[in-house]
């Protein structure tokens, strides 16, 4: 069988809130392959959130491992896991985190300011695709100056700037319309069939999920079938 | 990395500022005062590489105008053998009044010099108390009666020249020269002895000092001692060692500098370490969503200190700048020939940098171990 992409084994994420003990994931599997297109659904507070931060290699899990490509991530040094964000994963969070001091277009350069790449192609790059998500006439505005809607299409258009082999969208249509919110869908289902760019996408509209998506229903924290 | 530091402090410029304020104060002062300092030890070793002499002053009074000596003293020490001349002197301090002018206690003295013309004329370096030339006019002689000479300051202020008439204390003066600017402040009045005496109030009899001339240079600290062997209630020194108390006091000043120096290095790294941090906690979650984009922690670590280097560059900018106006207005007030070297300048901007990288290291160290999720849930 081939070695999955990303993939969660027995994952738990554990906050201790003063003296209680808030069990977010209570042993998660995940397996992800590359070029899946993978739904997570769950209600609010089910531990969406807290599986796409430690499958990004953002936050660690208190118990259990998270691999990619098969390699452990808790083996990684605090350098390389910033390689991995850096290189290989794009998120959209669901809060959007841009930075507000910068501009649309400078938020979506962030990720690889710090790269090789030289500021005239990182600039192009970052314009082309805040033109794909839509916001060719938003590029200097300020996160405060747009709507949620552009603020979550910029969030996606920084994801897709380091042209990750996976991307990890936390509701990435939560702010939009039904129609900007299906444009954005197919702007992500376009990617994964041309680029073969795995996505992982928590999601409360079930209408943009098909038969062929694998989708994870979480709640409480677990798995569920 | 420069250029977004760059922009980050620009976003933030009274944040900026406040950050460089106390490194600009700190340069400003020690380029100030360095400089200052500088000037007075050209200038004493200027004025005493010119006249070579010994002074002869009242022992134990504060200050030469206080000290009183016995006009006929004068014939003691000429007795002494390898004196070659001895010039008595009167030295004391009026306020000149402008034409018109009410009596206000702000107003500068004027250091009044008796000399003895014909006498002072046999010393090496002529008639000027303190060497040095005219500017305009002549040298007193022993003619002259109601003739003075006044320095450039005064006749400025005066608005006197070669030629015009000058009142002191009721009785009407001839300018007859006119000298540079005298020992910083200037406002000097240099005047036969007698008339000195006259408007200092000092009795016929007395001087305020001598200053003694040698055949043989070399020999003058043995004979200051035997001038003060001889007159008994005298000090005597030579212009060298006059000097070398000059500097004895600068070097005090110097090390008293150094005190400055360091807590200004302390006021201002304070300062740096203080503004950075809040600015740092202030974007803490900028910060987590850099990490969380894939900046490492050495990149976070990196743009902070460049930041705070770069608030170096500026304070130690705008510090010297400042340091220079600082001097430029203070040089015609001490009448030094000061200047800010270029050395100096380069020192005060690495400083300057030096002290905003190191003010940043520790904020950029909190800021580089954000833990991302905890940073960005952070409002
Ligand atoms: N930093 C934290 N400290 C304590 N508890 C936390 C923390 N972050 C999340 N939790 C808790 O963990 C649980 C899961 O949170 P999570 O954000 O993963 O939910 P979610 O499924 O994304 O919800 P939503 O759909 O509302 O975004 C919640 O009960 C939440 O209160
Ligand atoms: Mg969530």
């Amino acid at each position: 069988m081939k070695t999955p992409l990303l993939e969660a084994r027995d994952v738990y994420r554990e906050y201790l809130l003063g003296k209680t003990v808030v069990k977010a994931l209570r042993g998660v599997d995940v397996v992800i392959h590359k070029g899946d297109f993978v739904f997570i659904v769950g209600p609010s507070g089910s531990g969406k959130s807290t599986l796409m931060h430690i499958l990004g290699a953002l936050d660690h899990p208190t118990k259990g491992s998270v691999l990619l490509d098969g390699k452990n991530l808790a083996r990684l040094s605090d350098w390389q896991l910033s390689m991995v964000r850096r290189n290989r994963v794009g998120f959209v969070f669901q809060g959007f985190n841009l930075v507000h001091s910068l501009n649309a277009k400078e938020n979506v350069m962030l990720p690889l300011q710090t790269s090789d790449i030289d500021k005239v192609t990182l600039e192009a790059r970052a314009i082309k695709l805040l033109m794909e998500v839509g916001l060719k006439h938003r590029i200097n505005h300020r996160p405060n100056e747009l709507s949620g809607g552009e603020r979550q299409r910029v969030a996606t258009a920084r994801a897709l700037i380091n042209e990750p082999e996976i991307i990890l969208a936390d509701e990435p249509t939560g702010e939009l319309d039904s129609k900007t919110g299906a444009e954005i869908m197919g702007l992500m289902r376009t990617i994964n069939k041309e680029k073969g760019t795995t996505f992982v996408i928590v999601t409360h509209d079930t209408e943009y999920i098909t038969e062929k998506d694998k989708v994870f229903r979480i709640r409480d924290g677990k798995i569920i079938r | 990395m420069i250029k977004l530091a760059l922009e980050n402090l620009m976003r933030r410029k009274s944040r900026t500022f406040l950050a460089m304020l106390g490194l600009i104060v700190g340069v400003m002062t020690i380029i100030s005062l360095i400089s200052i300092t500088e000037g007075v030890r050209l200038k004493v070793s200027e004025i005493v590489s010119e006249v070579k002499g010994i002074m002869v002053v009242e022992a134990n009074v504060s200050m030469p105008m206080l000290s009183r000596l016995d006009a006929s003293d004068d014939n003691k020490i000429k007795g002494i053998s390898g004196v070659s001349v001895v010039c008595p002197r009167v030295v004391g301090s009026v306020v000149l009044l402008k034409e018109g002018e009410e009596r206000k206690s702000t107003a500068m003295p004027t250091t009044i010099y008796g000399i003895s013309p014909g006498v002072e004329a046999l010393t090496k370096k002529g008639l000027l108390p303190f060497g040095g030339q005219l500017d305009k006019g002549r040298m007193l002689t022993s003619a002259d009666k109601y003739s003075v000479i006044i320095d450039e300051k005064t006749a400025d202020d005066q608005k006197k020249t070669v030629g015009s008439k000058i009142e002191i204390r009721g009785e009407k003066y001839k300018v007859v020269g006119i000298s540079p600017a005298i020992g910083g402040q200037g406002r000097t009045i240099i005047l036969p002895i007698d008339q000195a005496r006259r408007i200092l109030e000092i009795s016929s009899d007395k001087v305020t000092g001598f200053f003694v001339e040698v055949v043989d240079p070399s020999q003058d600290k043995l004979i200051a001692k035997k001038i003060e062997a001889k007159l008994g209630n005298a000090e005597a020194r030579t212009t060298e060692e006059f000097a070398s108390q000059v500097m004895g006091m600068l070097a005090n000043v110097n090390s008293f500098l150094w005190v400055v120096s360091a807590i200004a290095v302390i006021i201002s790294a304070l300062g740096i370490i203080n503004t950075v941090l809040m600015s740092v906690r202030e974007r803490t979650k900028e910060f987590g969503i850099l990490k969380a984009v894939g900046w490492s922690s050495g990149d976070v670590l990196k743009l902070v200190i460049v930041e705070s280097f770069l608030i170096g560059v500026g304070g130690g900018f705008f510090g010297i700048i400042l340091g220079i106006v600082l001097v430029s207005i203070a040089r015609p007030l001490l009448g030094i020939p000061l200047a800010v070297t270029p050395i100096l300048a380069v020192q005060a901007a690495v400083f300057a940098m030096v002290v905003g990288a190191l003010g940043g290291i520790y904020p950029a160290w909190e800021a580089s171990k954000l833990d991302p999720i905890q940073a960005i849930s952070k409002e």
